[in-house]
């Protein structure tokens, strides 16, 4: 793109919040793990919108909602409160939609961009999320599920800070990275775990005034994000140079054809009739309560790279290792019982990772380290170590049994095997000398002689090894 | 036996007594209920039998039985009750059944109270005439040919015509009030969120109370007793604050409000200045306070509550509890529905109610209403270190036909809303006949001063010689 024009681009994230229970009743949340096995399974007259049925905030959503603002560095607001915010649509069982306006839990904070480019957060507040229409093409109906009715749900509104679909993508991946380390959510796009709206305008190079703003709808991907920030860009460039105005409106993406389509313009913009939710009072949050929150926020992903590092781990290792939270707490648990971090880094970057798909790892710390040591024992071979992590995927097989039933471990003990060479070193010297000259021959005699004492028992591998070790 | 004229107490004693059945009992109330001929009932539940038979079983079996066992019970018809319907006189919830209690009913259930049938109101609370259910007008239980007060106009008849021994009722601006007055029995609205919401359909949440309808204090005592309480599912309901105490006269401090009586000519002044005398003569002392701003606190009362009404009824849109007006599109099954469906009272305050929400630059009328309450409750709760309760006339005069009734709308809420504005306690009492119709005295008192407030009902009742 030209340097004519200056892209302006803020973000609206929302990401569920991953609670056992939903925000404003008891009923299971979808986003933490509840049975959505058939549709309505999950409702009580609460989220149903029941005449008479009133909200009971779920305390656990309001501090998920303040822990992660402080993974963002935000100001945590002293008060709860929610407003209800008008609409009228069938998965919106009472008509509003409890959410916060003036009073958003969190205020401020931002992430800092490889680049060194600060990106700041407006707010992040907290709300319900809606349930889903079903359309049954077949009947000609449309139904309605409310089971994710009442999930608690954060928006996050950064301020126009982004300038570019690389930017917006590195600062996705980060707040995904951070809403994950941090314990309040999960972040899965594929099931509209995370969501995101893009704000994007076009200036005069330099110049101060914004340009007509476009709202970017139904992104559900980060690929999507970016394609659709290149698409709008050249959009908007291609209106600009031509002389004409951006409208300002809300355009939804087409990922299969590539294109965004106008929605609804400024003109049919609804009045929400935002008013503060009379059924329920004001909660004050304590300085105690912020201290005490705050004591629960483990370290996210870019703290513990940093102490990797620290731990003498290379940048990329380090990297690599905190690219997935479930990664991250295997390779920090197999560190407990096997405290060399590099060696432990290669084992899971080249053989652990290897075997998982989207970083699920389905062996256990315990098993993984239970194998190195056979190796580094010399217990076993790499190669049949190999083979045991091949055979215990998936399973809570002890991997030292799993080596004796194959046989491997089944054969003579390597520090025998070592005691063995070392004696036959002492009474066979001629042949020793003769190593440099001829050492596969040497290496050969020797290991004839370990497995005719050995009668045959011992690990022709592990011979090799012992005797190459002790003759070099 | 005359099951009617007895006190709760009474009739309890005699059921645990086993001087009657609670079956036998409650039939004669029920067989009055079945031949309502004002228009006070919606249904008389067929469960009826079943609640009483358990009680007299319990009693047999000799088990530990409620403070209310066996008494018959007639609930406003927006009170949910678990495989009962409850339309809050709308044709949208005409065929709704609830599948849950709301928190009344589970504690009028756990006290052993027979509930009896659901009485009919004004359409979802939104009235105070009596005349605008969408299942007919209620007749006044004195004079069939005026009107009964709403909106709980089918409870306070119920009431005053021996249907029930206790009636539940809902009051945003006077809806427990006005009926209970116009209709001769004692009504008791008390500070906001002592009884819980929870399973009541919402009108305006923020002003929205609970309360009863009794023969006399003592019984609406025990009935608010019961029905009071913090509630995990309403988080604006609060502990029982102390509902009985015993006051002196002659300690007591009774407040005339001079800037609402005086520019009251009420023709029937003489009676609430013969109230004031009476309480003097035993010993209390009358202290002239003003009410601050009471005017606009009526006006901004009708903005917060017109807005918070427009969006509880915003749930009720022809996608949901069978009514449903076919159409082509989603907007037009909205418009069908809510056209169709609610009655024009309901429509006028939406219209109201959205004028009042309409959000602009972060300003809307409501949002200034929502203040000027936080201040009128401040003014308000002054008055009370002067004095301990206000008495005042509940309605001015006598309930009449409904032209008569609308002609002083206006000036009757200037007497009402300001308790619930301020969440303050409020019952009436009957205190006199005017025209062969009862009047009644309203008694104001500070916030969770309930306990004053029954105390000077109950002076107030041996004064007039009443039972």
């Amino acid at each position: 793109m030209s340097t004519k024009y200056d892209v302006v681009i803020g973000l609206e994230i929302h990401a569920e919040l991953n609670t056992a229970t939903k925000i404003f009743c008891r009923c299971a949340n979808t986003a933490g793990g509840a049975d959505v096995s058939e549709p309505n399974r999950n409702v009580c007259p609460t989220c149903m919108g029941m005449p008479g049925a009133l909200p009971a905030v779920n305390r656990m959503a309001v501090e998920k909602s303040i822990l992660a603002g402080m993974a963002f560095g935000c100001r945590i607001n002293d008060v709860v409160m929610f407003e209800r915010k008008h609409y009228f649509y069938p998965d919106l069982p009472s008509g509003y939609q409890l959410t916060q306006l003036e009073r958003p839990q969190c205020l401020g904070g931002g992430i800092t961009l490889s680049t060194g480019k600060l990106i700041r957060l407006n707010r992040i507040h907290l709300e319900e999320d809606a349930g889903k229409l079903v359309h049954d093409e077949v009947r000609g109906e449309t139904l309605v599920d409310l089971n994710r009715a009442g999930t608690p749900l954060i928006e996050m509104v950064t301020e126009p800070d982004i300038s570019n679909a690389a930017e917006a993508v590195e600062f996705l991946e980060e707040v995904r990275s951070r809403l994950v380390y941090s314990g309040v959510a999960d972040c899965k796009m594929e099931e509209g775990g995370m969501r995101c709206d893009v704000n994007i305008s076009l200036k005069p190079a330099g110049a101060k005034k914004f340009g007509n703003r476009v709202e970017m709808k139904n992104l559900n991907s980060f690929k999507m994000v970016a394609r659709a920030i290149e698409y709008e860009t050249k959009r908007q460039a291609k209106l600009l140079d031509d002389g004409k105005a951006v409208a300002v409106q809300t355009r939804k993406w087409n990922d299969a054809s590539g294109i965004s389509t106008p929605m609804r313009g400024k003109e049919q913009e609804v009045d929400y009739r935002y008013m503060p939710d009379p059924d329920q009072l004001m909660i004050r949050i304590t300085d105690g309560d912020v201290a005490r929150i705050k004591k629960t926020l483990p370290k996210l992903a870019h703290e513990l790279r940093a102490e990797f590092v620290a731990m003498g781990l290379p940048e990329y290792d380090a990297d690599i290792l905190t690219r997935d939270k479930d990664l991250t707490k295997f390779f920090i648990n197999a560190l407990g019982s096997y405290p060399s971090a590099k060696p432990l880094a290669n084992w899971i970057m080249t053989h652990v990772l290897a075997r998982a798909t989207n970083y699920r790892i389905e062996i256990s710390p315990v098993q993984l380290v239970s194998i190195i040591q056979m190796v580094d024992k010399k217990d076993i071979s790499q190669k049949n170590a190999l083979e045991i992590i091949d055979e215990i995927w998936g399973t809570e097989k002890d991997p030292k049994k799993v080596a004796k039933d194959k046989g491997f471990t089944n054969k003579v003990a390597a520090g025998e095997i070592e005691a063995i060479v070392v004696e036959l070193m002492a009474t066979n010297e001629k042949a020793v000398a003769d190593y440099a000259e001829g050492p596969d021959k040497v290496v050969n005699f020797f290991m004839g002689q370990v497995m005719k004492r050995t009668g045959g028992r011992a690990d022709s591998v592990v011979v090799k090894e012992i005797v190459v070790e002790k003759l070099s | 036996m005359d099951y009617k004229t007895m006190s709760v107490d009474e009739f309890v004693a005699g059921i645990r007594g086993k001087k009657f059945t609670a079956v036998d009992a409650v039939k004669t109330f029920v067989d009055r209920a079945k031949k309502d001929k004002h228009n006070a009932v919606l249904e008389v539940f067929a469960s009826w039998k079943d609640q009483a038979a358990a009680v007299d079983a319990k009693i047999a079996k000799g088990q530990a039985v409620g403070v209310l066992a066996g008494v018959p019970i007639f609930i406003k018809d927006n009170v949910l009750m678990q495989g009962h319907r409850a339309s809050a006189a709308s044709k949208f919830l005409e065929n709704f059944v609830s599948p849950y209690d709301s928190t009344v009913i589970r504690k009028l259930k756990e006290a052993d109270a027979v509930i009896i049938g659901r009485a009919n109101m004004d359409e979802f609370a939104l009235g105070g005439c009596g005349t605008k259910s969408a299942f007919g007008v209620v007749r006044n239980a004195v004079n069939p040919e005026f009107v009964a007060g709403g909106s709980s106009s089918g409870s306070a008849v119920a009431q005053a015509l021996g249907y029930c021994l206790a009636a539940i009722g809902t009051d945003t601006g006077g809806s427990i009030r006005i009926p209970a007055s116009f209709n001769g029995v004692v009504g008791v609205k008390p500070s906001y969120g002592v009884v819980s919401r929870y399973g009541v359909v919402g009108m305006a949440s923020g002003l929205d109370h609970v309360g009863v309808f009794a023969n006399s204090a003592s019984d609406a005592q025990i009935m608010l007793d019961v029905i009071a309480g913090r509630d995990y599912f309403d988080r604006t309901s609060v502990e029982k604050p102390v509902i009985k105490k015993d006051v002196k006269a002659s300690s007591l401090r009774i407040g005339y409000v001079k800037n609402l009586l005086d520019p009251f000519i009420a023709p029937h002044k003489d009676v609430y200045e013969k109230v004031f005398a009476q309480f003097e003569a035993a010993g209390a002392k009358r202290k002239d306070v003003k009410i601050k701003d009471v005017e606009k606190a009526v006006q901004a009362y009708f903005a917060v509550m017109c807005g918070q009404a427009t969006s509880n009824l915003a749930r009720y849109t022809g996608t949901r509890y069978t009514q449903s007006k076919a159409a082509e599109t989603l907007e037009e099954l909205y418009l069908a529905s809510r056209t169709e469906f609610f009655g024009d009272q309901v429509k006028t305050r939406m219209v109201s109610g959205s004028i009042s929400l309409a959000w602009s630059d972060g300003h809307s009328i409501y949002k200034k209403g929502l203040e000027m309450q936080r201040q009128f409750t401040a003014d308000f709760a002054k008055v009370f270190e002067e004095v301990d309760c206000l008495l005042l006339p509940t309605m001015i005069g006598p309930a009449a036909c409904v032209e008569k009734y609308y002609a002083r709308v206006n000036e009757n809420r200037v007497f009402l809303t300001p308790a619930n504005f301020a969440h303050v306690p409020a019952m009436t009492v009957p205190c006199g006949v005017v025209d062969g119709l009862p009047i009644g005295l309203q008694i104001i008192c500070k916030k969770y001063d309930e306990a004053t407030m029954f105390a000077v009902a109950k002076m107030f009742e041996e004064m007039r010689g009443a039972k």
